[in-house]
């Protein structure tokens, strides 16, 4: 049976004709001077009902993890249990105001205090801020933690970032955010660092280089050990971009590999839902001699009493109105707990095993520029198959499973980044091969006129971008 | 077929050993830390009991950017629906219709809140969204003097000078008056042709409405005009874009998401349509498909850090799409005439609660002319710090101590601190809290 997504001719809010319906008590209009007065605001007028199937159809409308296999590459999609979302919502920790004094708020501290033992064990690192509010954030954070630690110690002159052309593209806007010049260097066609490059590019100017490993092509670094020695040699930080931190964890950390710093994406490593687009948290770690430069305030014990620090003289200040994105915490706390050493070492093993068998499926039918063993994830590429990487992904979505990650990373063609997570079943992944493979055979002017069993058929973004209608 | 031994053999390798061996041994470890795994009841218990470490309990009479309202039951309800909350961000568009047109809609909804011409998918929080509002007045005019008013936020501050980091951009104070309104004449001096941006506050820090901030226009110059808002003052309250401000930024934390001890929050950020270029985040946009059929879509992505990189506007990647969509449910369920409804009812009680706290011998709220939307300033004779620790030991939660809240003496003496109302302040609630303050 071809998959179907529900499909609805979905007015938007202001389209919808039923009249309000939320009850109130009569209240006076206070008194408001003629000058703030407000004329006329304007809101959806719908009924309550209205308003939930209104969502209720959106949501039909909408592909997840709990709908099926999400194997978008770089994301992480993981099944989120459940029981997180049932502590997410208990008031003894919602009903919580961020300005609560400590001695009233132990709850909370003492959630935020053991994450950041955690994660500091599983990092490797010595000192953690859980103040960033998403993954870019918490990149942002480390870069502007790398700028003033060489302020500190005179060498304001260091004003680059080194960054490999397969990162992330949030790595060189936050190096480029905090006022670095970013230098780009070439990796080498299986995705490594090259480490020629990497040596001539390092100078009396360098800050920082900023890598994550595994790449993003799903190959460990093994030349990690000598690119530390390159960049700590050239006097610079060593940033581990944590996005990829799922595929080491148990079994090596950025602390034993010689990293300085390094952020964490909860929703990646640590299951916590990622909302459709958000909210995310994003804790920055680092060893002993960037402590001072975090973010506060951090949480410290005292005996059994947790109380804020706010001591540290060379904190590069806040990134957050007030205590991060504490239900998150909360989230990846009780996952840590839930899972404990043995199971998220086994998350680990299970998802590169996962990886690898996706790997090995995809021989013959699509190139993996990247050899040799796979971590996490898998990039394939499409360009000798005479298909875009696009129109595969409309093939895959058509039939019910989400497509893996296109057009990343930039150096290669037509790439498919595929990561499966330890949450997926061989029957999962067959079917994605199965999808792949039908999308390769499929007559070129049959595919492009994909997808037809979803909600919508393929959509205009170039009239979006011309049009730029951006309410109704 | 699908154990991880029957994997090994198809893989030709002995065990998951294998899968890491380009790892170097010099850097492997087993993890510990964390601790033994634990079931799903255990640490369900657990958290309960950690839960109770929280005093949950106590009446809450503290705003200061995060408040306490009503949030109908219909925001939890579709904000935990597993489609929206487990899917990740809309990349592929023809199967995640759903999230766009719920974004585009809150896009739409902020705007109509906000009369402002565009809003992006969501930032952060509101004290990022500020920042992130200096940095976009920069990009757009490359002017460095950016004028905030001196009782400003503390953590507003701290956030906007963290994100000033490296850019030449210089932050000036210009005076207010005593209930926190901006001084006009001050701040009229202060503007000049290196005026980047003018931020204000309505109502002011203090919790007063603030007549000033309307007119900001006739004396910006080439400035932008950066209006922090309270989304909720806005069924009554003159709105950013019936000023013209530039950009409009608010905290969205009042519509529909807990207290959550800071976050996850929302940024609400609008600004004029001829800005767009130049704005950071996310923005969703109607288009068709190939059947002409209306569609959604992530739009003006040539701003953003995947294509952009170093140019990019921002390096957001995700932002807080699951609280917009909270905001958006909370929103539509009340209409007009339950914003309204809590608009009214919250400057209400912070009447009532105004006269509530200067019948207690020590505590006077700072006269103003202006009302107070939610926020109050009370002077009082003893020690706020006291104060505060005093009523939370007592139940409540207020009395907060101006001088960690804002930034610049709010009293010649120090000796002022915060109260707060909303539409779920009740009687009762401020008959306990008379009663404490009378005994302290």
């Amino acid at each position: 049976m071809p998959y179907h997504q529900a499909t609805y001719d979905e007015k938007t809010l202001k389209e919808i004709g039923s009249s309000n319906t939320f009850a109130v008590e009569k209240v006076n209009k206070p008194e408001i001077p003629e000058k703030l007065r407000r004329k006329n605001v304007e809101l959806p007028d719908v009924a309550e009902y209205d308003v939930i199937r209104h969502y209720v159809h959106l949501s039909q409308m909408n592909y997840a993890v709990d709908t099926g296999f999400y194997p978008l590459g770089s994301c992480t999609m993981k099944y989120n249990p459940k029981f997180a979302d049932r502590i997410a919502n208990d008031q003894r920790f919602t009903r919580m105001h961020p300005l609560t004094s400590p001695e009233y708020s132990q709850g909370e501290l003492h959630v935020m205090y053991e994450l950041q033992e955690f994660l500091k064990a599983s990092s490797g690192m010595d000192a953690v801020s859980l103040q960033p509010l998403a993954g870019a954030q918490g990149e942002y954070t480390a870069m502007l933690i790398v700028r003033k630690y060489m302020e500190s110690i005179g060498q304001s002159n260091r004003n680059e970032i080194i960054i490999p052309d397969s990162a992330h593209g949030t790595n060189p806007a936050s190096a480029a955010m905090a006022g670095f010049q970013t230098v780009e260097i070439p990796s080498k066609q299986d995705g490594k660092v090259d480490l020629e490059a990497l040596r001539d590019a390092v100078s009396e100017n360098t800050a920082a280089f900023m890598i994550t490993n595994p790449s993003t092509l799903g190959v460990f670094e093994s030349n990690i050990l000598e690119i530390e020695k390159i960049v700590h040699g050239a006097g610079a930080l060593l940033y581990y971009d944590g996005a990829n931190f799922n595929a080491i964890l148990g079994i090596t950390s950025p602390g034993l590999m010689g990293f300085d710093m390094v952020h964490f994406n909860l929703h990646k490593t640590f299951a916590t839902p990622h909302g459709g687009g958000g909210p995310g948290a994003g804790p920055v770690a680092v060893k002993e001699k960037l402590r001072e430069f975090l973010p506060v305030p951090v949480v410290v014990k005292d005996g059994k009493k947790y109380s804020l620090y706010y001591g540290y003289k060379n904190s590069i200040g806040r990134v957050a109105g007030f205590n991060g994105s504490f239900i998150n915490l909360l989230r990846a706390w009780s996952y840590m707990k839930y899972k404990g050493d043995d199971g998220l070492t086994e998350n680990t093993r299970k998802a590169v095993l996962n990886a690898n068998y996706m790997a090995k499926r995809l021989e013959g039918i699509l190139d993996i520029p990247a050899k040799g063993i796979k971590k996490h994830e898998v990039v394939a590429s499409s360009k000798k198959t005479g298909k875009r990487a696009l129109d595969i992904a409309k093939y895959i979505i058509n039939n019910g499973v989400h497509a893996p990650t296109i057009y990343f990373p930039l150096i290669v063609p037509e790439a498919l980044m595929i990561e499966p997570t330890e949450d997926a079943s061989v029957e999962d992944m067959e079917l994605l091969i199965k999808l792949i493979r039908e999308a390769v055979e499929m007559p070129q002017e049959e595919i492009e006129k994909l997808p037809v069993n979803l909600s919508i058929g393929r959509a205009d973004e170039v009239r979006a971008a011309r049009i730029m209608k951006l309410h109704w | 077929m699908s154990s991880p031994e029957e994997l090994f053999k198809i893989l030709n390798i002995k065990g998951y050993d294998d899968l890491f061996s380009d790892i170097p041994d010099s850097v492997k470890k087993p993890l510990k830390g964390i601790g033994k795994g634990k079931s799903e009841m255990e640490i369900t218990l657990e958290s309960e009991s950690v839960g109770n470490l929280n005093r949950s309990d106590l009446r809450i009479f503290l705003g200061l950017g995060a408040y306490e309202r009503y949030i109908p039951a219909a925001v939890g309800n579709i904000i935990m629906r597993n489609e929206f909350i487990t899917a990740y961000t809309p990349y592929q568009a023809e199967i995640s219709q759903g999230m766009l047109q719920a974004l585009f809609e809150y896009q739409s909804i902020i705007c109509d809140l906000t009369g402002m011409e565009v809003t992006n998918s969501s930032m952060y929080d509101g004290a990022s969204g500020l920042a992130e509002a200096v940095r976009m007045a920069y990009r757009i005019n490359g002017k460095s003097e950016v004028l905030v008013p001196e009782n400003i936020y503390k953590n507003h501050l701290d956030v906007i000078r963290t994100y000033a980091t490296g850019m030449p951009i210089e932050i000036k104070f210009y005076d207010v008056n005593h209930d926190g309104t901006i001084d006009l004449e001050n701040l009229k001096e202060r503007v000049n042709s290196n005026t980047c941006a003018i931020i204000t506050y309505n109502p002011s820090t203090y919790g007063t409405l603030d007549p000033a901030v309307p007119s900001i226009g006739e004396i910006k110059g080439d400035a932008l005009h950066i209006a922090y808002y309270d989304p909720i003052s806005l069924a009554l309250i003159i709105a950013p874009g019936e000023y013209d401000a530039d950009i409009a930024v608010s905290e969205g934390q009042q519509l529909g998401i807990p207290l959550n001890f800071g976050g996850p929050y929302l940024g609400l950020f609008s600004f004029k349509e001829k800005y767009v270029r130049k704005s950071p985040g996310r923005l969703i946009g109607e288009t068709l498909d190939h059947n002409g059929k209306r569609a959604y879509v992530m739009t003006l992505q040539t701003r953003e850090q995947h294509i952009r990189r170093d140019k990019a506007m921002s390096n957001i990647c995700t932002n807080q799409a699951l609280m917009a969509l909270a905001s958006s449910v909370y929103l539509s369920v009340l209409g007009k005439k339950g914003l309204e409804y809590v608009a009214s009812k919250t400057m209400e009680n912070s009447r009532k609660l105004t006269s509530t706290i200067d019948s207690v011998h020590g505590y006077r709220t700072r006269k103003s002319k202006n009302p107070y939307f939610s926020d109050i300033i009370v002077d009082v004779d003893s020690t706020p710090d006291l104060i505060f620790s005093y009523l939370q030991k007592n139940g409540i939660l207020g009395g907060y101590p101006a001088n960690m809240a804002v930034n610049g003496p709010s009293a010649k003496n120090g000796r002022s601190v915060f109260f707060a109302a909303t539409e779920m302040t009740g009687e009762e609630d401020m008959e306990k809290l008379k009663k404490v303050l009378e005994v302290f």
